[in-house]
């Protein structure tokens, strides 16, 4: 790890920010840390392109420590941060992330959150440095904008990107509607995209949920779901399907229909047995030219689950599943584990390729506020051919 | 060092925002003396004998503390203003309207399945009016939605709650969970298997073929798919020998055609011109 003297500077202002607004203002705060160690580091990559990510070859050993914290300020302020301390990897190129760090206000019609942040959305979540404004004043209506998009929470690179997101939702004895529009900024070009969501109780047993939205850049409808939710006692049904528009004329302008889409149906039960039992199943089949689906079906009692999944595309067939459980070893120790057998056969009768995944953990449970986590994993499959590794997880809740 | 200033500035400007508010709203304000443990202890009083409308009261949208006229019924309020005035000649208007929590809350709901107020209001009764009264705490909402979870929360939630998060930063799910708890499955950097099982790196080619779009539910298609694929020379499993053929299209002609949107995680239109010319 690079600890440079620009790294101790950040951190040590970040902690001493923390700790002095934490000593000054809080009236009530929480702090829970955690602590990942694992070796050797996850490596399926071709070593040869590790040194493209600056990686670090001579490290062996891949470290993360998270420090979630929190306080109150005469119950309308909030202080939240999230931040990280931890080996490069190919998704961070710092050691350091900030994946949270905002001041929220919350007054009787208005909540303001200011700073990094997460915006989570139906349509799109991502992670700003922004301002996120929340009203009920007329119905509920919420804008989020801000720069530094990042699509994934814990992406340390610099991104230029804005984004500007807006909802308002209304009750009515229709169902509740949601109207989203949201437009990303990226060197100069605006993508904008708009869509509505409504939740509707058709009778006490059928809920409809449907989302259909627009993409003003490329005059298309972007995204379309419609979900239908039956009820019966401790037994559900469910069946929907969802689709979007790939835009990909600018990719491939020599594909002869530009309009393409992704049209997948499915169904599925979910039953409650008992106290103790569930089962789930759900086929999933994609209406393209080569009728590509998905089985899965899983079995659950207590702690203990039984998974088998099969599919077929094109010529190909997959089968496999996984079975899982945990136990209590006494009052303070846990120990589980997972086991997953899968074979795809490529093409016919030519070639037949398996693999073979295997995580177990063993947890103690130190004292209230103290557990720490053994865990081994071991793969074999045409990726990584033969790897394992093996690691510590140490969390601390103040 | 211009990204360095960025930070400070990000980190700095937010603190003084606080301290300035905090400073700001701390200073000079009336507060209401009002022993809870008097009145219902001694007087024997119920609580909706004050707070009357928090029986029928579905939202936190107004105030649910009683008017000035309420305390009028059994003591003097034109001429006693010491009693519950700490500061009467800079008496506030009375009552504070709505929440400030920033969760909605239906009293009509919860009454319906416990009538005991301090269930939940578990320092109310030990309230003398003269020591700061106890804010509203977010484990009070815990103490019993860690155990007792909400009705939609059944077998099925954990596929399809995006769904039901209709609106954004839902102020239910802040009831019991951070921000943390949503990051610790919807993002990627985990050692541990969260929601995928040990050979999930085998397998979603599968999935991600027959729906992508629950991919995206957490992962950036475009992004991601990319940097493991193409920056790690990884070929999906379909890209055997017969995928171009020598004498044929191969495989990848009918597959380009059904699902272009497949091909470009990885490749540009340049991958295609380089032997269809540009032309096909």
């Amino acid at each position: 790890m690079d600890l440079n003297h620009k790294m101790i500077s950040k951190i040590t202002l970040y902690f001493l920010i923390i700790i002095s607004s934490s000593a000054l203002l809080a009236v009530e705060s929480h702090l829970s840390v955690s602590q990942y160690i694992v070796s050797p580091r996850i490596n399926f990559f071709n070593d040869s392109t590790v040194d493209h990510y600056e990686m670090g070859n001579d490290e062996i050993i891949h470290f993360r420590t998270d420090v979630e914290y929190s306080t109150t300020i005469r119950n309308n302020i909030e202080l939240y941060t999230i931040t990280e301390i931890g080996s490069k990897n190919y998704r961070n190129d710092d050691n350091f992330r900030v994946r949270a760090f905002y001041t929220k206000f919350t007054l009787p019609e208005l909540q303001l959150k200011i700073g990094r942040q997460s915006v989570w959305n139906p349509y799109y979540h991502s992670l700003i440095d922004g301002v996120e404004i929340q009203t009920k004043a007329l119905s509920k209506f919420s804008i989020n904008f801000g720069g530094g998009l990042k699509t994934e929470f814990f992406d340390s690179s610099n991104d230029d990107q804005k984004l500007v997101y807006a909802s308002g939702k209304t009750k009515t004895s229709f169902g509740d509607f949601t109207i989203h529009g949201w437009s990303i900024i990226s060197d100069g070009d605006n993508h904008l995209k708009a869509g509505l969501i409504h939740k509707y109780k058709l009778n006490k047993q059928t809920r409809i949920t449907t989302y259909g939205s627009w993409d003003f850049n490329h005059n298309l409808p972007y995204y379309n779901r419609i979900h239908i939710n039956r009820y019966k006692g401790n037994h559900k049904i469910f069946a929907g399907f969802r689709q979007r528009i790939f835009s990909i004329d600018d990719i491939y302008p020599w594909i002869p229909d530009k309009k393409w889409s992704t049209l997948s149906i499915y169904i599925g039960t979910s039953s409650r047995l008992n106290s103790n039992s569930t089962i789930n199943t759900k086929l999933v089949n994609r209406l393209s030219e080569n009728s590509h689906w998905y089985f899965q079906s899983s079995f659950q009692y207590n702690t203990y689950s039984i998974m088998m999944m099969s599919g077929k595309y094109d010529d190909k067939s997959l089968i496999g599943g996984a079975v899982s459980g945990s136990f209590s070893a006494g009052e303070s120790m846990r120990v589980g584990g997972n086991l997953s057998m899968n074979s795809l056969e490529l093409d016919g009768d030519t070639e037949l390729s398996d693999a073979l995944g295997i995580y177990v953990w063993t947890e103690i449970k130190v004292s209230q506020n103290i557990k720490f986590k053994i865990f081994g994993q071991y793969y074999e499959n045409s990726y990584y051919t033969v790897d394992g590794r093996g690691g510590v997880f140490i969390s601390y809740d103040f | 060092m211009e990204e360095e200033e960025c930070l400070y500035l990000m980190i700095s400007k937010p603190i003084i925002l606080i301290t300035f508010l905090f400073l700001a709203t701390a200073i000079g304000q009336d507060s209401i003396i009002f022993p809870h443990n008097y009145h219902i202890e001694d007087e024997e009083l119920e609580c909706n004998v004050c707070h009357a409308d928090v029986e029928m009261s579905s939202s936190l949208q107004g105030s649910l503390l009683p008017l000035m006229e309420v305390c009028g019924d059994c003591h003097d309020v034109d001429e006693d203003c010491e009693m519950c005035h700490e500061s009467p000649d800079d008496a506030d208007t009375y009552p504070v309207s709505g929440s400030t929590s920033g969760t909605d809350f239906s009293h009509l709901f919860h009454l319906q399945s416990f009538s005991d107020c301090s269930r939940c209001h578990t320092q109310t009764i030990e309230d003398d009016g003269l020591t700061p009264r106890p804010e509203w705490q977010s484990w009070n909402c815990s103490a019993c939605h860690q155990e007792n979870k909400p009705q939609d929360h059944d077998i099925t939630w954990k596929e399809f709650h995006g769904m039901s998060l209709q609106e954004p930063e839902d102020p239910r799910c802040a009831t019991c969970h951070t921000e943390k708890f949503c990051e610790s499955c919807h993002s990627q950097s985990q050692f541990e298997p969260k929601t995928h099982d040990p050979n999930y790196m085998f397998t979603h080619g599968l999935e991600a073929r027959v729906e992508v779009l629950e991919c995206s539910t957490c992962h950036h298609i475009e992004n991601d798919c990319r940097k493991c694929h193409q920056q790690n020379m990884i070929l999906p499993l379909d890209h055997t020998v017969q995928w171009t053929g020598f004498d044929s299209a191969g495989q990848h002609g009918t597959e380009a055609l059904d699902q272009p949107e497949r091909c470009q995680v990885c490749h540009s239109s340049y991958s295609c011109e380089r032997c269809h010319g540009g032309d096909e």
